[in-house]
């Protein structure tokens, strides 16, 4: 591990507990937060993680080895994984059958 | 003299149990072989510090290409992932605001979205419910830091050779998260824009600037934010935001 990644490690555990620590900091008991925060936070969450899956993704691909050839199988084995999460709920099944499943199709 | 309320609290606690220790070990092996230098000890003290699996999953994809994360990248895209987390403390902010100092910190430092669900649940009062709601967590906090420590432990055990395509577990760990975020309506649109536009970015730069495909995260993320509060009358009025 790098410095650098102890610092990434270090600054992403403080947003993480200032976040947590937010209300109680800068809002007294009575007051009502702001109605964008409250926005905000629904919405933020779901894309995040969507742009996650989006970039992780094309990451996974190797495009500038492979180009768009490992494409089809990342679709495929993400299909799998979000059905087997959509039906059964169980996160290590889904991300296990899902991975195994990208793995085979492009040894 | 408490032994009652501790194991109320345990029992409270048992479903997080195994959702915790599989999760924590799942993100264990991903950091274990995604990072190379990455270790037991790594992922404690990222579980004891952080508790927060969507975060700590993106951290292993950061952690893997640190030197295209800046620390400014890395706070930004903390503070998009997890500002959820900015209104969690609104229920408790009368109910912790007499406890003594430590335990006050500790309360809020673990609102994790299992713990807010079984401690907004809570009914009890006065010393009975301090003792409740550290234990529920505490026992949250310790399977966690358990699952993600035996998970790189086992992680560190995996040959290399097997490993190629494996980097494609941190996509399905996304896409289980995002699946499971789905199961609200109200997570629909912003989880399409946040893809679509995420894909959209990453084709024009693939066209225009390939050399900077991995700078794209921060303008996608500002475009998404642009969209977002763009819409936000329209989705609030949708009613799909309670």
């Amino acid at each position: 591990m790098t410095t650098h990644q102890w610092l990434m490690i270090a600054v992403m555990a403080a947003v993480v507990i200032f976040l947590r620590a937010f209300p109680f900091l800068l809002l007294s008991g009575t007051k009502r937060p702001p109605a964008l925060l409250f926005y905000l936070g629904k919405v933020l969450t779901a894309a995040a993680i969507a742009m996650l899956v989006v970039y992780s993704l094309f990451g996974v691909l190797d495009h500038s080895r492979s180009g768009w050839s490992n494409l089809p199988p990342g679709l495929l084995a993400g299909s799998v994984t979000a059905l087997l999460q959509y039906f059964f709920k169980n996160p290590l099944v889904s991300i296990i059958a899902g991975t195994a499943v990208y793995m085979l199709l492009i040894a | 003299m408490y032994a009652k309320t501790i194991r109320a609290a345990f029992i409270s606690s048992m479903p997080v149990l195994m959702g915790y220790l599989t999760m924590g070990m799942a993100f264990g092996i991903l950091l274990a072989t995604q990072v190379r230098a990455a270790n037991g000890f790594t992922a404690l003290v990222m579980s004891i510090f952080t508790i927060s699996g969507s975060m700590q999953f993106a951290a292993v994809d950061m952690l893997r290409n640190s030197e295209n994360y800046s620390l400014l990248l890395t706070a930004l895209l903390a503070l998009m992932i997890n500002i959820r987390y900015a209104v969690y403390g609104l229920p408790f902010l009368r109910i912790f605001r007499p406890y003594v100092r430590p335990l006050r910190w500790y309360l809020i430092g673990t609102l994790t979205d299992e713990t807010y669900a079984i401690e907004t649940q809570d009914k009890r009062h006065g010393k009975d419910k301090q003792i409740y709601l550290f234990c529920v967590a505490f026992f949250d906090h310790m399977y966690w830091v358990a699952g993600s420590v035996i998970g790189a432990v086992l992680g560190k055990m995996i040959p290399l050779a097997w490993t190629k395509g494996i980097d494609f577990a941190m996509v399905a760990l996304f896409i289980v998260v995002l699946v499971d975020l789905c199961r609200e309506k109200a997570n629909h649109i912003p989880a399409v824009i946040g893809g679509t536009v995420t894909a959209g970015v990453l084709l024009i730069c693939l066209q225009i600037c390939p050399g900077h495909i991995n700078k794209i995260l921060l303008p996608a993320m500002f475009l998404v934010i642009v969209i977002l509060l763009a819409l936000k009358k329209k989705l609030s009025d949708r009613e799909v935001l309670q």
